[in-house]
């Protein structure tokens, strides 16, 4: 995600506007996704993707709130959220003081001082209508999240009582709300609470298909498609081979695939930087310790394997003889 | 013809008495007459330029007004989003719709953002 904007000033809300690169890839199975996921919001319905790491949970969630056309709110969900964190609070105060002399002889002196109350992001999305992106709630503690119970059901925002007169906040009509989670996740991450789970659309995601992570790893890298397509085998071959720890993602491809695209290499296994580059960014999805050692060994053998047979003599042959067909 | 002199105040034809004064019939007191609504008419003039003075004074100042009031009426108009001070805010709002900013008199500011 690329950020642009002018210097933030202090006081004023600020609501991101959303647009996809310019070589933002949307395939068949892509806009298939988005066409459902606004189907749903279109009811009034939220939206939960949830889905292993590097399945494209939250530029989706982005892609989609682009396609509502409303400014967005971006929050990333955090094991230090509180409630306040969300819908904002007392920050501050305000003094006023009044000195009434109107009739000179007679001095009217009023002086009193008042807690300030600071709208947060969700606050500000109910109220104007934004669409609200909450990327890994399941990050943020399931008491923190409990504001969201009435935001989603009744359309009503509850703010703490006394803090200000209009204690509740109607929903804004347009007011969208679209989450992401990852549930195979362990570090940090905590269960969703069912009142919530049971309001929300979820719709799982998977790794993308072959012809997708090859048309976004070439249009990300600009790579040929012929060789970003070596790298996205190569890939999805180690995660399909199952050994390994944290499991290879598009974002490996899309790493192996700008480097190799900077440095100028070919995706060969004849060149020994290719090469170096792949065990750099795939061997590390193994955890590294005394006892792996060994299975350290045999994951680059197979590692190896694998690149000589998608980046090898064999596939250049192949592709020759394509050509000259 | 025979002359007739003042005898008394009453006998000083004013003002106020002109419109419903018969017409005088003698040089003496048309004269008399003639000096009085000269001045009169040099006196109603000086007073009509004044008043115009006046009136385009007040409509500056009636202008003046009417602008203070539109701002402080939108001070009201106003939510306190970002639990600025309304007049802050105020401010911040016409200063952004006349520097043509991406404000655009709305409560919030936008940064783009690229997936």
């Amino acid at each position: 995600m690329a950020v642009a904007g002018r210097p933030i000033i202090k006081g004023a809300p600020v609501a991101l506007s959303v647009r996809p690169r310019p070589n933002f890839v949307e395939t068949p199975s892509v806009r298939d996704l988005t066409e459902r996921t606004l189907a749903y919001l279109a009811a009034g319905f939220p939206i939960h993707f949830r889905g292993p790491a590097g399945t494209g949970k939250t530029t989706l969630a982005l892609h989609v709130a682009a396609q509502l056309g409303r400014p967005v709110m971006l929050i990333a969900g955090d094991e230090e959220f509180a409630t306040s964190d969300l819908i904002g609070g007392q920050y501050g105060y305000r003094y006023r003081k009044v000195i009434d002399q109107f009739i000179h002889s007679v001095l009217k002196y009023e002086e009193d001082s008042t807690q300030r109350w600071v709208d947060h992001r969700l606050t500000t999305a109910c109220r104007e209508g934004f669409t609200l992106v909450y990327d890994e709630f399941t990050r943020s503690r399931p008491e923190a999240n409990n504001v969201l119970l009435g935001v989603l059901e009744e359309q009503l925002l509850v703010l703490p009582t006394m803090s200000r007169e209009d204690a509740y906040v109607k929903v804004h009509p347009d007011f969208r709300a679209i989450f992401t989670s990852n549930p195979q996740e362990y570090a940090g991450v905590h269960e969703v609470q069912d009142a919530l789970s049971d309001r929300l659309v979820t719709i799982d995601l998977d790794y993308y298909d072959r012809e997708t992570e090859i048309a976004i790893t070439a249009a990300r890298s600009s790579l040929p498609p012929e060789e970003a397509a070596r790298i996205v085998d190569l890939v999805r071959d180690f995660r399909a081979s199952g050994e390994y720890d944290q499991t290879p993602t598009l974002r490996a491809c899309i790493m192996i695939a700008q480097v190799s695209a900077m440095q100028d290499l070919q995706p060969s296994a004849r060149d020994p930087r290719f090469v170096g580059i792949c065990l750099d960014l795939l061997e590390s999805k193994t955890s590294f310790t005394s006892e792996a050692r060994d299975r350290r060994a045999k994951q680059r053998k197979m590692l190896l394997s694998l690149i000589d047979h998608h980046c090898g003599n064999a596939v250049k042959k192949k592709e020759q003889d394509r050509d000259e067909d | 013809m025979k002359i007739k002199h003042t005898k008394g105040m009453r006998d000083i034809p004013t003002i106020q008495g002109l419109n419903s004064r018969s017409v005088p019939d003698t040089r003496q007191q048309a004269a008399t007459e003639l000096a009085r609504l000269e001045h009169e008419k040099a006196r109603l003039e000086r007073n009509l330029k004044m008043w115009i003075n006046n009136q385009k004074k007040t409509e500056g100042r009636l202008r003046q007004v009417e602008e203070r009031l539109a701002l402080v009426q939108q001070v009201l108009v106003l939510p306190a989003a970002d639990g600025s001070p309304k007049c802050v805010q105020a401010r911040r709002s016409l200063s952004e719709e006349s520097n043509g900013s991406e404000g655009k008199g709305q409560g919030w500011r936008e940064i783009t953002l690229e997936y």
